[in-house]
C-alpha cells in the first residue's frame, strides 16, 4: 500500500516513513507500536511520543514503531483493499505488534482510537482480544480513562518515562516463558502506575451514580500516578525523527519544565502535572545543540505550561540568543515583561521580531479572575500589550472562557470591554514601520469541568446557554479591528461528557464509531448528529454527565485513579472560588494540596 | 562560490512536494555544516534554488539544485558531507562549481528525460504516437493541448517508455499528462535534466567546472 498514483490521496508522504533519524533495528523480541489517534502532522508534533520512541528504542529488547491515523482518504483505501493499518518503520500491521500504545490527550480523539484499532485488525473490546496485542493508553486523558476502559487492556497513569520500559521488559519476560494474556495483565497490574481496568468493577446506585468501585483479584485499591521526579535524569529527545512534510510543531522543542505552580482552578494540567520540575539550563543548552545538529532545524521553541515562570528563563534566553544568532536559528520566547529579563537579554530581545502576542486573561472581570484564581491583573495585561505593540507586534490574540462558575452578564460585557481597551492601548504605540492597526482576535472557549480540579463537581452550562452567550458576545464584539472566534460548544459539551464519564459511555463510542465518527476535532469531520443518535440508541442522556452539578459526596468514576491531590484540598479550593478568594503561587509557600504528603513534591512541600 | 549539485530521490522521498524538498535540502545543508550563504533581511534563508520542480509521486535519478557558498568548497567535500546527513532516499551524485556569470539553472532548463513504467506493453502506442503529426489531450487543468511537439524523443521497450520532454520556460510537458494520453497510470522517474549548448541538449552536470 505504499505506491500512490498522482493525486490519488492527499499527502502520501504521511504514510511512507523513511524520514531522517527514524530507527531501524532487527531482532528485538518486543514490538511496540506507538500510536497517535490523529494524522501524521499532529502526531509527529507530540513531544511525549518522541520521548517514548527514544526510551523504548534505547532498549535492546524493544523495537518501537510509529503509527498515525490515516486521513479518511487513506482509511477508505485501506478498508477497500482489505489491507491493515501499518507502522511507518517496518510497514508492519498493527495486529502484529506485542504492545499497541495509544496517546490519549484529547477526549475527542476516542473515536479515532477505535478507527485505528479497526483498521489495524484488532478487536475493539479488550475482552475479545485473545491472541491479539496488549492495547495500552497513556496521556492526560487517563485522569479518567473510564469511558474507554472497555477498549484498553491497561493504562499508564502519570509520567510514562519509566513505566513504558517496565511494560516492555515485562512483555519480554512473559514472551520468553510463553505468553499468557491473563498472567501478563495480572503482573502488569502490580507495576506502579499501571491500571488494568478489567480488574475493577464499578457498581451503581439507583440514581445512576457510582456506589463503589471494586478491585478484583488482588489489584490495588488505588492506582497512584507515576512521577519523573528529576527531569534532568529523564531522557530528553536529542535525535527527533525529522519529517519531510511540514508538521504542526516543525522545530526544535525544548521542554523546560513540567507542571505549574499557579493553581488556576479550571486547569487540569495545573493539577495533574504537579509538582513543578525544571530542567537545568545546562541540560537544555546541550539538548538544543544535539537537536540542531541532528535535524538542521532553524527554530527553537520552549515548551511548558508557563514558560515565564521557569526560574532560569533569563539565563536560558540569553544563552540561546547568543549561541544561535550567528547560526541563523531563531528562538521563540514566551511573551513576558521585558523587565523580568536581565538587561543584556532585554537588549537582545528588542531585536527578536515578535510575530504576535498571545495572552489568556480567561475571564473578563477581576471578580471572575479571582474566582478561577487566574492571578493576572489588568495592569499586567496592558503592560504586555504596550511592550508587544512597541516591539512591532502585528497581532494580539486573547483567550477567554465562557460558562465559568458564577459567571454573570457583567463578566461577558467585561470581555468586550477589555478587548476594546486593549485595542485602544495598542493603538497608542508609535506606528513607525507598521502599516495597519494591530489586529486583535478574541477567542472564546467553553468551560469544561475536568477531573482533579476544584471545579470537577460543577455543571457545565447547557448548550442553549452557551450558544446564547456566544451570540451575546458576537454582538458586543462588533468592534473595529477586533475579530471574534469561538470553540464549537457542541465539542465542548462532548468533552464534558467524556471527561467525567463512566464505563457505560463505551457503548456510545462504539455506536459513534460504527456510524463513521472519526477525527471529531476536525471541523470538516465532526458530525454532532451522529453522536446524538449514538446517545439515543444507547439510552444514555449526555446532559446527565455534562450539565449535572455533583454532590460533594458523590463517588466519581475515576475515584480509584490517584494523582496525589487531596480531594479535601480541591473542596477547599472550590469554597474559596465561590468566596472570590485567591490562592497564591505555591512557589511562595506550600498550600498542602496533598502532594507534599508522600514526599512527592519537591517544591519545598511541608514547609 | 556557486555550486551545481546533482541528486536522486527514491522511495519515500518521491512523495515530497517541491516546497518540502526545498526545506529538506536547507536543513541538510545546515546539518552538513557547509559554509552556505544566507540572504539578508529579517528572515534569513539559504541562497539556493532548484533547476526544475518535481511533482509529488515522481522519483528522480538526475535532478539539480544550485547553492551559494561563502567560500570555495570542493565537489567531493559537498558530496560526502551531504550524503552523510541526508535521509537514505535522497543521495548526492555529483557537485561542482557553477560559473559566476552563468544564468540560474532554472533559466537554463531545456528538456527532461523520464522513464515511465506502465502495466501493459507500450511499443505499439509509442509507434503510433511517433507517427502522428499532432496528438491532442487534456492537461492537468483540463485544457486541450497538442503534446506531440513537446515530446522530443520517445522509445518503448515492452512496458517501459523512455521519453525526453520539453521542459523550458517556453513550454513544458508534465510526464503524467503524457502517461495519461498514452495508456493511463505509470510509475514515473525523471532520469536527467538537459540544458542547451550550441544547439545540443546536454545533461546539466556538464555545467560543473573544476
Amino acid at each position: 500500500m505504499r505506491e500512490f498514483a498522482t493525486g490519488e490521496i492527499e499527502k502520501p508522504a504521511r504514510y511512507m516513513g523513511g524520514e531522517l533519524n527514524c530507527v531501524y533495528k532487527k531482532g528485538a523480541p518486543v514490538l511496540f507500536a506507538l500510536c497517535f489517534p490523529d494524522i501524521y502532522e499532529v502526531g509527529m508534533s507530540h513531544l511525549g511520543s518522541a520521548i517514548l520512541y527514544k526510551i523504548l528504542n534505547a532498549r535492546e529488547d524493544t523495537y518501537a514503531q510509529r503509527v498515525y491515523a490515516p486521513w479518511t482518504d487513506m482509511g477508505a483505501r485501506l478498508a477497500k483493499a482489505g489491507a491493515p493499518l501499518c507502522s511507518l518503520e517496518e510497514d508492519r500491521p498493527l495486529h502484529a505488534f506485542d504492545i499497541v500504545g495509544f496517546n490519549l490527550s484529547y477526549e475527542m480523539s476516542y473515536t479515532s482510537v477505535l478507527y485505528m484499532l479497526d483498521l489495524g485488525g484488532i478487536p475493539l473490546l479488550a475482552s475479545e482480544r485473545e491472541g491479539c496485542p496488549i492495547v495500552a493508553g497513556g496521556g492526560s486523558c487517563v485522569v479518567n480513562p473510564e469511558p474507554v476502559a472497555d477498549f484498553f487492556d491497561l493504562f499508564v497513569i502519570g509520567d510514562g518515562e519509566e513505566a513504558a520500559g517496565e511494560l516492555s521488559g515485562l512483555m519480554a519476560a512473559h514472551k520468553k516463558k510463553g505468553f499468557d494474556r491473563k498472567a501478563f495483565l495480572l503482573s502488569a497490574a502490580k507495576l506502579d502506575g499501571v491500571y488494568v481496568p478489567s480488574l475493577y468493577r464499578p457498581e451503581y446506585n439507583a440514581d445512576g451514580t457510582i456506589s463503589k468501585i471494586k478491585a478484583l483479584l488482588g489489584a490495588p485499591e488505588k492506582i497512584q500516578k507515576r512521577l519523573a521526579r528529576d527531569l534532568n535524569a529523564a531522557p530528553a529527545v536529542t535525535r527527533p525523527v525529522l519529517p519531510y512534510i511540514a508538521t504542526v510543531h516543525d522545530r526544535c522543542v525544548l521542554e523546560i519544565m513540567r507542571g505549574c505552580t499557579r493553581g488556576c482552578r479550571f486547569c487540569q494540567a495545573g493539577y495533574i502535572y504537579r509538582p513543578v520540575r525544571e530542567r537545568s539550563v545546562g541540560a537544555l543548552l546541550s539538548q538544543a545543540r544535539q537537536v540542531i545538529c541532528a535535524t538542521g532545524y532553524d527554530e527553537i521553541s520552549l515548551s511548558s505550561l508557563s514558560s515565564g515562570d521557569y526560574s532560569g528563563i533569563g539565563e536560558l534566553a540569553g544563552a540561546l540568543l547568543t549561541e544561535y544568532e550567528e547560526k541563523k536559528v531563531s528562538v521563540s520566547l514566551p511573551s513576558m515583561r521585558v523587565d523580568s529579563f536581565p538587561p543584556e537579554v532585554a537588549e537582545k530581545l528588542q531585536h527578536v521580531r515578535q510575530t504576535g502576542l498571545t495572552f489568556a486573561p480567561e475571564a473578563g472581570t477581576q471578580r471572575l479572575r479571582d474566582v478561577i484564581n487566574k492571578n493576572v491583573t489588568e495592569e499586567d495585561i496592558f503592560e504586555a500589550v504596550r511592550n508587544a505593540a512597541g516591539s512591532g507586534t502585528r497581532t494580539i490574540k486573547l483567550y477567554f472562557m465562557i460558562g465559568l462558575p458564577t459567571e454573570t452578564q457583567e463578566d461577558l460585557l467585561g470581555i468586550a470591554d477589555l478587548a476594546r481597551r486593549i485595542r485602544d492601548e495598542a493603538a497608542k504605540a508609535p506606528r513607525e514601520g507598521r502599516r495597519a492597526r494591530i489586529a486583535i482576535t478574541v477567542s472564546v472557549a467553553c468551560f469544561v469541568p475536568k477531573p482533579q480540579t476544584p471545579f470537577m463537581w460543577e455543571a457545565q452550562d447547557t448548550l442553549d446557554v452557551l450558544w446564547g452567550k456566544i451570540a451575546f458576545l458576537r454582538e458586543r464584539l462588533k468592534i473595529r479591528s477586533v475579530k471574534f472566534d469561538y470553540h464549537d460548544p457542541r465539542l465542548s459539551f462532548l468533552e464534558a461528557v467524556f471527561a467525567r464519564g463512566d464505563r457505560r459511555l463505551s457503548a456510545v463510542l462504539l455506536k459513534a464509531h460504527a456510524s463513521g465518527c472519526v477525527f471529531d476535532s476536525w471541523q470538516d469531520c465532526f458530525d454532532p448528529k451522529k453522536y446524538d443518535r449514538a446517545f439515543e440508541e444507547s439510552g444514555i442522556d449526555p446532559k446527565w454527565y455534562a450539565n449535572r452539578k455533583r454532590e460533594l459526596t458523590e463517588i466519581f468514576p475515576f475515584s480509584h485513579i490517584d494523582y496525589g491531590i487531596d480531594e479535601n484540598y480541591l473542596k477547599k479550593e472550590l469554597e474559596k472560588a465561590y468566596a472570590g478568594e485567591g490562592t497564591p503561587d505555591c512557589r511562595k509557600g506550600c498550600r498542602a494540596c496533598g502532594l507534599e504528603k508522600d514526599g512527592l513534591c519537591i517544591q519545598g512541600g511541608g514547609r | 562560490m556557486r555550486a551545481v549539485v546533482k541528486y536522486t530521490r527514491r522511495g519515500a522521498a518521491r512523495y515530497v512536494s517541491h516546497l518540502d524538498m526545498q526545506r529538506a535540502f536547507g536543513r541538510a545543508l545546515r546539518r552538513a555544516k557547509l559554509p552556505v550563504k544566507f540572504s539578508e533581511g529579517f528572515n534569513p534563508h539559504i541562497v539556493m534554488s532548484f533547476a526544475s520542480p518535481l511533482s509529488v509521486g515522481i522519483g528522480t535519478e538526475g535532478d539539480y539544485l544550485e547553492v551559494r557558498f561563502e567560500k570555495d568548497c570542493a565537489g567531493e567535500e559537498i558530496i560526502n558531507r551531504m550524503n552523510a546527513v541526508l535521509p537514505k532516499d535522497i543521495r548526492i551524485l555529483s557537485a561542482g562549481r557553477l560559473e559566476e556569470g552563468a544564468p540560474k539553472l532554472m533559466a537554463q532548463n531545456h528538456s527532461a528525460e523520464y522513464e515511465l513504467v506502465f502495466e501493459g506493453d507500450m511499443e505499439a502506442a509509442a509507434q503510433k504516437f511517433l507517427k502522428a503529426e499532432s496528438f491532442l489531450t487534456h492537461d492537468r487543468k483540463g485544457k486541450e493541448i497538442d503534446i506531440r511537439p513537446l515530446v522530443l524523443d520517445l522509445a518503448a521497450k515492452k512496458n517501459v517508455l523512455k521519453a525526453r520532454l520539453e521542459n523550458s520556460s517556453r513550454a513544458a510537458l508534465n510526464p503524467a499528462v503524457l502517461a495519461g494520453a498514452l495508456g493511463g497510470g505509470a510509475a514515473i522517474t525523471r532520469t536527467e535534466c538537459f540544458y542547451l549548448k550550441d544547439g545540443r541538449a546536454l545533461p546539466m552536470d556538464s555545467l560543473e567546472r573544476e
